[in-house]
């Protein structure tokens, strides 16, 4: 492996390589899904036998027409993922709707939906633990009213070979195991595709062969909603976005309102997620998206948003049609205003706002005692025997270095991770600390954040104690990192993914961090949240002379945030 | 914007007229009750007068009536109140076995995930081999062999009811062992005994209590077995398995009732028991807590 700038790559917004991405008139197609005014709450117990009702979706609406892709985005914990739920009728028993969903014109209850489960509406679960464990890859696929061949071509759609069709579940990687998830929905003659996330871990060519098998669905007549928090994938592929947040619809807006940086877009919050893109301003939003048990009075965003008036916080905004779309907002941004409103902002925290690679590096700070080395010589690692993961991998990262690890899944990027934290041990080869073998004993120099922050927290602890394992992190970083200081009274199955993910952050950047490894940190959260994290990392690491790792799929984050990229 | 507000008010007033009633309460009420019927049926029938249950021939063979509830058998005992006293003779041999499976099912479970390697193997062997076995077949087994009785009983039920208790414990122990947070936990240079107490411990614990619980209801069906059979204790005492196996000669004389009614109690013990453990489960496990 040679450690590499990888210069430029097709940058998505201009080559669209999806045929047939046209926005059609669509009161001329017959509507599949429509949800109107849906509210969602969830019984919880406070302290004791207390009882209370979280309404985590409030006034929601949604619809998808006969020949449309329609790509839900919005922050981590708003509710996207609860609607598909809800639309399929497998919410937990303590979860309460109410509103109205229909498919194709008929309000969907228990019966309905148990009945077109499956058969008329199609669903692709978010989480790849919802693969039957004991269930070859093909009679997986195949499910019970399709034929072996034609789950085979499903598969070979994705580029999975015969050699998948007798494997477990357990022995795919995370990428394949998304495709095979994929598959087990298109083989279905549904109407309706509803996809809770069917991107993460697939490479781009991937992710868009996913994304074209769908537009094929939609332009035979159906459906399809995609949950995905990747932007630049929902905007080149998607007939309509709705964006999502605390719970409610912000905007309805054609995909076409996203490009050209999005001046098109009317909600604050929509321009707010175009601006956070790596490869457009990578702008961090103050504030952190409120809390079901404490919705503000008027506007839900009036906390974060930069054209605040006294009315937002006073009255609560209804959905309304607005320059060709549909928008939540009392002052939605129009035309004449756009340009003083959004013109030359700039974020003043420090650190550069320009698109090149090395934009951060000149706020770099050299540490005091001469940079430290990490560096692996020559490691192969492999779980089974005869399947190597690595093989005679070199690497090296000196403390103060911003390194990004770039590569598709299933190359051994977290497994390398692990070898450089100290996690698992190289079979051969050695890894090396200042020159000397990794130190196992006492705070470790090297720490890693993982990817997926629910099981990095004890599910037993308040999320303060599992703060105070490592330090005290100043209220400065805190708030860089958008933690809310209530937060720390929760227990973790009551924050989402995108929140608990800050805690693991701000719990292994205690300044006795020299190296932090970051798996894959943010591909489960919004952009915003995204440039939010990553920009409190590098501020850390800049201040402290510290050393980051940052494996990612993502070019154009790497190429934001890194001083080099190694490509795997 | 009214048309706003008067949706969500009218969804408030749906929500609480299908809001279901406070689970988490109700099952603290029904562990209440659950608790209060066991240990009154145990100290009703330890401190129980012998007089109460005494034989009487006066008033043998008689059909349950409003002195007799249950009944009286053929040496003319009180059958409401033999049947308690057999009860609480149950609870206590059940719970002195459920205490000791529990014991050796965490003792076994936690070092077979510590230590790993043989240990493992051999622990999970002597497991595999109790689970092989009828169970009835190594109750009879290791009662016969110290002599029976009631020392006979307490071992072959206390012995032969950890290994599955043993596997759930070691499984659970092993995930955590290996989870990310205890990774994280390790890296940020806590020790072994550290990570066992404030990692493991509070998560294995509720799994723990749980299977014990759903213990004893096996024990105290296996301890009736056992005196049923006459491997057990005495079939002169106040057991219910002694109970039932005098009973059968006069089941066919009409005598119903000293069938019946100790089988109900005993099955009605059961079936308290199992619901309290499920429910203190559906309270600690994270994913129900909220239902």
């Amino acid at each position: 492996m040679a450690d590499s700038m990888l210069d430029q790559r097709e940058s998505i917004e201009g080559a669209n390589g999806i045929e047939g991405v046209q926005t059609r008139p669509e009161n001329a197609r017959e509507a599949i899904l429509e949800v109107e005014g849906l509210f969602l709450s969830f019984t919880q117990y406070g302290t004791g036998l207390r009882q209370r009702d979280l309404e985590v979706i409030h006034d929601l609406s949604l619809s998808a027409h006969a020949g449309e892709i329609v790509a839900v985005v919005g922050a981590s914990g708003s509710g996207k993922s609860l609607l598909a739920h809800a639309i399929f009728g497998i919410l937990p028993d303590n979860a309460r709707v109410a509103g109205s969903i229909r498919f194709r014109g008929q309000e969907l209850d228990t019966q309905l939906q148990a009945r077109l489960r499956g058969s008329s509406m199609a669903f692709v679960p978010q989480s790849v633990d919802y693969l039957d464990p004991l269930m070859r890859t093909l009679e997986q696929v195949r499910g019970v009213r399709a034929t072996a061949d034609r789950a085979r071509m499903a598969l070979d759609r994705f580029g999975l070979d015969e050699r998948v069709d007798t494997l477990y579940p357990f022995e795919l990687s995370g990428g394949m195991a998304r495709r095979v998830l994929v598959s087990t929905a298109v083989i279905e003659d549904a109407d309706l595709i509803v996809a809770d996330e069917p991107t993460p871990g697939m490479t781009l060519e991937m992710a868009r062969e996913a994304m074209k098998t769908f537009r094929e669905f939609a332009d035979a007549g159906k459906a399809v909603v995609v949950i995905t928090h990747d932007l630049d994938l929902a905007y080149s592929t998607a007939d309509k976005i709705v964006v999502f947040y605390a719970g409610q619809t912000f905007e309805i807006a054609d995909a076409a309102d996203f490009r050209d940086g999005g001046v098109r877009l009317r909600h604050p919050y929509s321009r707010a997620l175009v601006d956070a893109l790596p490869q457009n301003g990578f702008k961090p939003t103050p504030g952190t998206q409120p809390y079901a048990d404490n919705l503000p009075q008027g506007c839900l965003y009036a906390n974060r948003c930069p054209l605040k008036t006294g009315e937002c916080t006073a009255e609560h905004p209804p959905l309304r049609d607005f320059a060709g779309g549909r928008v939540r907002c009392l002052h939605p941004v129009s035309e004449e205003r756009r340009d003083g409103v959004w013109g030359d902002e700039s974020v003043d925290d420090g650190l550069a706002t320009g698109s090149q690679a090395n934009g951060f590096a000149q706020a770099r700070v050299e540490p005091s005692r001469g940079p430290r080395l990490l560096e692996a010589r020559s490691v192969s690692f492999s779980y089974k025997e005869g399947v190597p993961v690595l093989e005679d991998i070199d690497f090296s990262i000196r403390e103060g270095e911003i390194v990004g690890l770039y590569g598709p899944s299933g190359r051994g990027k977290s497994t390398l991770g692990y070898l450089l934290s100290g996690r698992e041990k190289p079979q051969s080869g050695t890894v090396l600390w200042d020159g000397e073998p990794l130190p196992m004993r006492g705070y470790r120099p090297i720490q890693l954040v993982y990817q997926h922050p629910e099981r990095a927290v004890n599910p037993r602890w308040q999320l303060g104690r599992t703060l105070a394992e490592s330090w005290e992190p100043p209220k400065e970083l805190q708030d860089a990192l958008g933690i809310e200081d209530a937060w720390k009274k929760r227990w973790p199955n009551e924050l989402s993914g995108g929140e608990l993910q800050r805690f693991c952050i701000a719990r292994a950047l205690n300044p006795q961090t020299r190296i932090l490894i970051c798996d894959e940190i943010t591909t489960m959260l919004d952009v915003v949240t995204q440039a939010q994290v990553w920009r409190a990392i590098v501020k850390q690491a800049r201040e402290h002379g510290m050393g980051v790792i940052a494996i990612t799929h993502s070019l154009a984050l790497a190429e934001r945030i890194c001083d080099r990229i190694v490509e795997i | 914007m009214a048309e706003l507000v008067a949706s969500r008010a009218a969804s408030r007033e749906a929500r609480k007229n299908v809001r279901t009633s406070n689970r988490r309460r109700r099952a603290i009420m029904l562990a209440i009750v659950l608790g209060v019927i066991l240990v009154a049926a145990l100290v009703a029938g330890l401190t129980m007068s012998p007089d109460l249950y005494a034989s009487d021939y006066s008033q043998k063979q008689q059909a349950p009536n409003a002195v007799h509830w249950f009944g009286t058998d053929f040496q003319g005992h009180d059958m409401f109140c033999f049947s308690i006293r057999g009860l609480a003779l149950s609870i206590v041999i059940g719970l002195l076995a459920s205490a000791v499976s529990g014991f050796v099912a965490l003792i076994l479970g936690s070092i077979s995930a510590i230590c790993g390697g043989w240990v493992d193997k051999v622990i999970l062997w002597l497991a595999d081999l109790f689970m092989s076995i009828p169970h009835m077949v190594m109750l009879l087994l290791i009662s016969f062999s110290v002599g029976g009785g009631t020392l006979g009983v307490v071992l072959a039920v206390a012995l032969t009811h950890w290994p599955s208790l043993t596997r759930v414990i070691r499984a659970e122990v092993l995930r955590i062992r290996t989870g990310e947070f205890v990774a994280a936990s390790r890296a940020m240079g806590k020790g072994n005994v550290w990570i066992a107490w404030h990692h493991v411990v509070p998560n294995v614990l509720p799994q723990f209590i749980v299977g014990t619980i759903l213990l004893f209801p096996h024990a105290i069906l296996h301890e009736s077995a056992l005196t049923f059979l006459g491997f057990g204790l005495p079939l002169d005492s106040p057991a219910i398995g002694a109970i039932l196996s005098s009973s059968m000669k006069y089941l066919a004389t009409g005598a119903w009732w000293l069938a019946v009614f100790p089988g109900l109690m005993m099955v009605a013990i059961v079936l308290l028991t199992f619901t309290l453990g499920d429910d203190i489960k559906q309270l600690t496990d994270p994913h129900t807590v909220q239902e």
